[in-house]
Parts: structure tokens; sequence; C-alpha cells
């Protein structure tokens, strides 16, 4: 049968860093295909180019026996049967549920399109969905998981014959769910086609009929259900060989914490954590986008209100700002370097100095900044952290990305920072840098500083870190180290929301033997599912549109 | 009935404290000038405040699709100057000039549109811009004060025509047919940029055509304003439109419309030019000093943001 949908040998990079490489994929008619891949593999990429919010480099999309044509755009694809439900939320909050089910395309009589007309028209398509809402309510006073269904509704307002849901169930309860598995069966019964995405290994083996598993933005396999299984999956997921790549890890047994925090919880983004840090071990938080790393970080930087016991070498403290953090010896470095990280219009000069103007000015010169201080710190940093810049004075901006992270993370040394905070301190960023910022961290380490790191990226956790706590919606649900902190128990933990063990060894860091059954048994996948679909998900309501 | 009306209580809550800050501003109004619920005073008041309210409509549409129009003044002004010349010129009747001034405020309107949407420009820069650009042209137009109105066009206007206030009218007309647009697709289109330009572009809307749209619409109303000022003075003044930008700004805020876009309506925007026009009134009256006016009208427009952003920011929490 001619497919659907074929994705031909399509390439794409951002700014020189190649994010797919040549992907191929087919969606026949009739047929669920789940796309499955690590953080950054390359998913909602690839999805983005068929949807037509992005154009490929090279290769094509066929669609319906046609390629696509160069001025593709999300409305010619919707136009021609592509109904998609994105990651991100993509429906106005200020406007009622109606009037965004039918979004760009509001059915008018006369030109005019009444209130009345529009909502009774959206009630069959969100009674398909599962939602018993009034549909003249306003899409932002709906709780986070409803309005991901209203994206559903509206993307079958369009009557697709291909369905894309990318994440489209990440805030969903299990009813929910069941509500999203009753449209895709349905639409597969009546000769339609789905993509589906999800982190969530019981959902893509729930509804799908086969699997392409992408890695670093290369499709790895395309399996059918029957003949694979979650380890298989995992497997191909993962798999990639750590070289020289990392630094040795540290050696010896914990030494004592020097920043414990104890019930850290940010509201509507974490809960409860626990986090020990300690000089010379490099800690890391793993778990799936978006499940409360980042807010942990900013917490402790005092970016993010936050409750909970935090000490400092067993001295109570209080991280209300960023000046308290600074105070304290606590650096951070941003996810975002760009708007947080670096000054991106000033030069490399002025980027390094603006944490230390206060030592760089001296009393006796009032507060005029030293030149010739500047310039041997500038010169200093330059040379240990192997910063390639034209010259002190070239914009931040002008900088490769690995350059402007060197800078990010160097500017705060001078001021002697006990504890290092970084987020995702590796993204966008090319291998060779990469393995430049591991030696560097480790040998921070060494030098007796306690570094928290939070990675979308499983191999860079396992890798760099002495000890890794997965995330869950907002909780420690596992903490690996030594021996067990492997990629496949990092990413089943995860992805399942469980701790890799069944018995109650989450809260030791020293490691149990690394006995761990290779294969799921059917009542621990069961108990997973249970698990899922019982406690972990956010309590709806919790997240709104302010 | 009763639910009918608490609903309609329900999705104005946020212009009630406006209506209430108007309420009182009448009853100040009203010991100074007690004729003023007389056809007559609400004439000549609705013919004073027409101007500012279209102006505050005009910037509202913009603000809506979250951007700002600085060269609204300036617009505002040449609209003003192209209607009183080409009467003037007696080249054509009234009903033409009114016409020409309509279509140049449109053009105008929509070329901020056009860069916005097109150079990818912020709107505060572009606009900004385009204020100087307009304000000169404005000026090649009509060097000085002058141009001319038909006096039995102003006599009506500012007295009334067989007893009806035709600014009021007016007035009445724009709002219905903006009721009437926030109907069509091109009103939803509006909301929907302005609240989610992204979620808009992804959903398969011309977030361009809407944007450039709306501009447009904004100079429709920013046209019309100029026309109603040239009717309600006599005559054309190339710099009086440059209150008018900010008094717009003021007015559509003070009517909840957000900075961010998509969210607001029209009747807090006139529910604002009214306070604001009202305010300014008033404080004539107190016949306190021009300066110390200013100072109070600053203070308690301050004031009156302050604790509409605090009543609302605690009813969204």
């Amino acid at each position: 049968m001619a497919p659907l949908l074929s994705v031909e040998q399509v390439s794409k990079s951002f700014a020189g860093n190649q994010v797919l490489k040549e992907v191929s994929f087919t969606v026949g008619p009739g047929e669920v295909l789940a796309l499955v891949g690590e953080n950054g593999a390359g998913k909602s990429t690839v999805l983005s180019l068929v949807t037509g919010l992005l154009t490929p480099d090279s290769g094509r999309v066929v669609h319906e026996g046609a390629p696509v044509p160069r001025a593709w755009s999300p409305h010619r694809a919707r136009a021609a049967g592509i109904g998609s439900v994105h990651q991100e939320l993509s429906l106005n909050p200020h406007q009622s549920v109606a009037e965004n089910v039918f979004l760009g395309a509001w059915p008018s009589r006369r030109g005019l399109v009444r209130a009345r007309d529009l909502a009774a028209r959206a009630r069959p398509l969100l009674e398909r969905v599962g939602l018993d809402i009034d549909p003249r309510t306003r899409a932002g006073r709906l709780p986070l998981g409803r309005q991901q269904l209203v994206e559903l509704a509206k993307a079958l307002a369009s009557e697709p014959r291909l369905l894309i849901l990318d994440e489209a169930t990440s805030a969903l309860d299990e009813e929910q769910v069941g509500a999203v598995f009753r449209v895709v069966r349905e639409l597969r019964d009546q000769g339609g086609s789905v993509i589906f995405v999800s982190h969530r290994m019981a959902e893509l083996f729930a509804v799908s009929d086969r699997l392409t598993v992408l890695k670093d933005g290369a499709v790895t396999a395309t399996r059918e259900r029957e003949r694979t299984d979650h380890d298989d999956i995992v497997r191909l997921m993962v798999g990639r060989e750590l070289s020289d790549l990392f630094p040795e890890k540290g050696t010896g047994t914990a030494p004592e914490p020097l920043l414990r925090a104890r019930d850290l919880t940010v509201p509507g983004a974490c809960s409860s954590v626990d986090l020990d840090l300690a000089p010379g071990r490099v800690v890391g938080l793993g778990g799936l986008q978006g499940q409360g790393q980042r807010e942990v970080l900013r917490a402790l930087f005092g970016l993010a209100r936050h409750t909970g016991r935090i000490t400092l070498e067993g001295r109570p403290v209080r991280l209300s700002s960023p000046r308290d953090a600074i105070r304290h010896r606590v650096a951070y470095v941003p996810e975002d370097r760009k708007t947080e990280g670096v000054h991106t219009a000033r030069s490399v000069r002025d980027n390094l100095a603006l944490p230390s103007l206060r030592t760089l000015a001296p009393g006796s010169r009032l507060t005029t900044v030293s030149r010739t201080a500047e310039t041997r710190l500038v010169a200093e940093l330059t040379e240990r952290l192997r910063i390639r810049a034209a010259s002190p004075a070239q914009e931040a901006r002008r900088l490769s990305g690995g350059n402007q992270q060197k800078v990010a993370l160097a500017k705060w040394l001078p001021a002697d920072p006990r504890v290092l905070l970084l987020a995702e301190p590796t993204r966008g960023i090319d291998i060779g840098t990469k393995r430049e910022i591991y030696h560097l961290l480790r040998r921070l380490a060494d030098e007796g500083l306690a570094v928290l790191v939070t990675s979308g990226d499983t191999m860079e956790l396992v890798g760099l870190c002495d000890e890794v706590a997965v995330l869950y919606e907002g909780r420690v649900v596992d903490r690996l180290a030594g021996p067990a902190l492997t990629e496949e128990r990092l990413v089943r933990a995860s992805v399942m929301g469980t701790a890799t063990e069944t018995d109650t060894e989450k809260d030791t860091e020293k490691d149990t033997e690394a006995d761990e059954p290779s294969a799921l048994l059917p009542q621990q996948v069961a108990q997973a599912i249970d698990d899922i679909d019982d406690g972990d998900r956010p309590e709806p309501g919790s997240v709104a549109h302010a | 009935m009763r639910e009918r009306i608490t609903t309609a209580a329900r999705g104005n809550t946020d212009l009630l404290g406006l209506l209430a800050l108007l309420l009182v501003l009448l009853v100040a109004y009203q010991h100074y000038d007690p004729s003023l619920l007389s056809p007559a005073s609400v004439t000549i008041l609705s013919a004073q405040f027409l101007p500012l309210i279209l102006a505050a409509a005009g910037q509202t549409t913009v603000m809506l699709l979250g951007g700002i129009d600085l060269s609204l003044g300036a617009v505002l002004g040449l609209a003003m100057a192209v209607f009183a010349t080409y009467d003037a010129r007696g080249a054509g009747g009234v009903m033409t000039a009114a016409a020409l001034a309509l279509c140049v405020a449109v053009a105008a309107g929509a070329v901020n549109g056009t860069l916005v949407a097109y150079a990818g420009l912020p709107p505060i820069v572009v606009t900004l811009a385009a204020s100087f650009l307009w304000s000169g042209v404005t000026l090649v137009v009509l060097p000085q004060p002058g141009g001319h109105v038909p006096a039995g066009l102003v006599d009506a206007y500012n007295n009334g025509w067989y007893g009806i206030a035709l600014p009021a009218a007016a007035l009445a007309l724009v709002l219905a047919v903006w009721k009437l647009l926030r109907t069509t697709r091109h009103g939803l289109a509006l909301y929907a940029v302005g609240g989610n330009e992204h979620g808009a572009y992804a959903s398969g809307l011309h977030t361009r055509g809407v944007k450039i749209g709306g501009y447009a619409l904004a100079g429709a109303f920013t046209g019309l304003a100029g026309i109603g000022l040239a009717v309600q003075t006599g005559s054309a003044d190339p710099t009086i439109g440059t209150p008018y930008t900010l008094n717009s700004i003021a007015a559509s805020v003070l009517g909840g419309i957000s900075f961010f876009g998509g969210v607001g309506r029209m009747r807090g925007t006139v529910l604002g030019a009214l306070v604001i026009g009202l305010l300014t009134n008033l404080l004539l009256f107190t016949g306190i000093s021009p300066f110390y006016q200013l100072v109070i009208q600053g203070v308690i427009l301050v004031a009156a943001l302050a604790l509409k952003t605090y009543v609302t920011r605690e009813a969204a929490e």
C-alpha cells in the first residue's frame, strides 16, 4: 500500500549544529507510527518539517504521493489534511474554547461568526476527546491537561487524514489518555494515520503499530510492535560508546556535604527534593525534559521562590535572591546562555569582568575599575578555560556556543565559588568543546567545588556525574551512583517515573550489587504502568496560564 | 434572566471599578455644572470627547495585536489637515474630503502594519519613526493652522442636528461596527494573533495579513478622529494631534487593554477615554492652576491603574 506520508532523507541544521541526519520513515494509511528517542534526538524537529513550521535543508517530505512544495506552511499542511498537537500549547488563553478549536478556520455565515453556532459545532468535537466543558469557557482557565485535549479537538476540527501527536499526553491523567487513545483508534479504523510521540513507553506500546527510534538526529531502527519490547527500544535509544569524552570520576567515599537541601519545593515545579552537594563531587539531575530540574537549580540560586531547608556547611541559609546566593559563593550557569548567561552585545572582556567589578575597583581609587587589574583577570581566565576569542574586545555574540558557555562559566571563577550550578551546560555545543567542558568541570570539582548539573542528555549525566538524582514530575524517583549509574537504568527511571529497583534502596548513596534484571518482568511493567497512572501526574490545575 | 444578569456582571467585573470612577466624576461634575444631563450639554460634551474616544479605539486595535502606535497623533493630524485643506480648495464636496482623509489615514496605518509584519521591526520603533514621517507630511499639506470646514457642519456637530447629538450617534455607530467586527473572522483573528502569535501561525492563520489589516483599521479609527476634531474646531492645526498619542494609550490601558496583546474590550477603552475627558474638564472647573491640574491628573491615573492592577492580580491568584 502506498504510504500516506514518507519522509525521505531529510537533514536539518541549526547554526552549524546538525540535528537531523538523513532521516527517513513512512506512515501508511490506517497505521499508527510511534517516534521514539531521547530528549534532543530530533523528534520534534522532524515533525515540524511535516507540519510546515520548518523547512528541511535537504531531502524531502512526500505527502499523498506528491512532494510537499517549497512554500509548505502550517496553513497549507492543515488544508492538506495534516492535523497536529505539539508539545507546546498553541492555544490563545484569552479566547474561548470554541474559538480556539476553530482557530484560523472559524465557520461563518454571511461573514459573521456566531458565538452560539461556534459553541454548538465545538461540542461534538469536545465530546469526541472526552471533554465535558462549556465551549464558551476561556481556554486559559482550564487546567493544563484539559487544554491539551482542547488542542486535540482543534486538530480534529480540520478532519485530518494524518494526525501528529507530539507529547500530546504529557499532562493528561489516565482517563484523558484513554480518550486520546480512543480518538487514535477511531482515526486508524477509518483509514487515517497517526504519528505518536510520547516519553511514556507504556503508551507507545499500547497504541502504536510500528516504532521508529531516533538517536542523535538519525533513525536507528524501525520495529513492528509485536517483534519488540521495552528493553529492545531502550537499547536502541541509548547504546553509545563512551570514549575518553569524559574524565575519570571522583574516587573514594563521599565527603561531608557542603550544601544540604531538604524538602526543597518550588510550587508547580518540584516538591520535597533532597540534595546533598559535596566538595569534589559532580551531582546530576536527570529525567525527561521539564520535570523540575531547572527550577531546583533556580531555587538554589535564589531565582525561584521556594520552601524547604537549605544548609551550607551546616549553617542554615536563606537564598531568596541571586545576591544572597552569590554572597554565599554559589554560582549559576543558566540554560539559556544568550539571555541569562552572557551579555551578548558586550565584549568578552566586559562579560568576564562583570561579577568581579567590586574587587577590580580598589578602595584607594574610589570606584573606578582598574584597567590593568581587569586586563590581568581577563587574560588569566581566557587562558585557564582556553576561551577562543579573536580578542578580549570581541562581542560575546560572535563567539561560538561553546566559547560563550565558557565565558558564562569563567566569569564566576574569580569570586571563588564553592557551589557551581549548571543547567544544560553543553546544549548546542560541538563534541570537542563538550569534552573540554567535562574535563573542566571535573577539574573544578577536584579543586574542591561542589558541582550540580542538569542535563537532558543521559550519556552526559552517566559519563560525567558521580551521582544522578532522577526527577519525574517534580519528585526524585531514583538516585543512581557507582555501577548502578548506567544509561539504561537512567532512561528507564526517567520514562517509568519509578526507581529501577523494586525494593526500597532509593536513598542509599552506596551502590548495591549491579545485578539488575536484564529484562523487566511482566508484573514489574504492569506495576510501573500503574504507578504512572496513579500518582505521578501533575495535579490538574497546578499549572495554569497567569 | 437573573442568571443572565449575573453572567453579564461577571464578564464585566474588570470594568465595574472604572464605571464607579466614572460615576464619581459625573457626580462631581454635576456639582459644578448642574446642566450636565441636559441635551445641549450631552451634545457638546460628546462632541468634545469623540476624537479622543476614536483615537483610543485606534490605539486599542493596535494594542490588541500586541503592538503600540506612537504615530497615532501624527496620523490624526494628517487626516485633519487633508480633510480641512481639501475642503478649503472647494474641489469637491465635504464627503469627498472626508473619504480622502480617511483613505490617507488607512494607508498610513497599513504602511505601519507592513513594516511591523514584514520587516520584523518592533512596533514601538516603527511607529516612532513613522510619527516623524507623518508629522512632516502634515506640515507639507498644511504649514500652519488653517483650512476650512463648512460652518453648517460645525454647527450641526457641536450643537445637534434636529435634536440629535451627532457625535454620540457616531460613537454608537462605531461601537456597533466594532461589535459586528468582533463576530467576523477578522475580529477573531485579531484577538488570536495578539493573544498567541506563534500559536496562531501554527494553526494556519495568515498572521502578517492580520497585522496589516489591524493597523489599517487603527488608521481608519484615527482618521475618523482627525475628521471629528476638524469638525469640532472648525479648522485644522498640524500639531494638535500630538497629545492624542499618549492620551489614547492612557485611555486604552485604563480600559483594561493589555500591553501584551489579546486582552481587553472596546467598551473598556470607551469608558477609559470618557474618564480622561471628564477628568480634564472637571479640573478646569476647579479653577486651580493648570500646572497642578496636570499633577492631579497624573496622580489619579497612576492611582487608578495601580489599584486596577492590584485588584486583577488578587483575582487571578
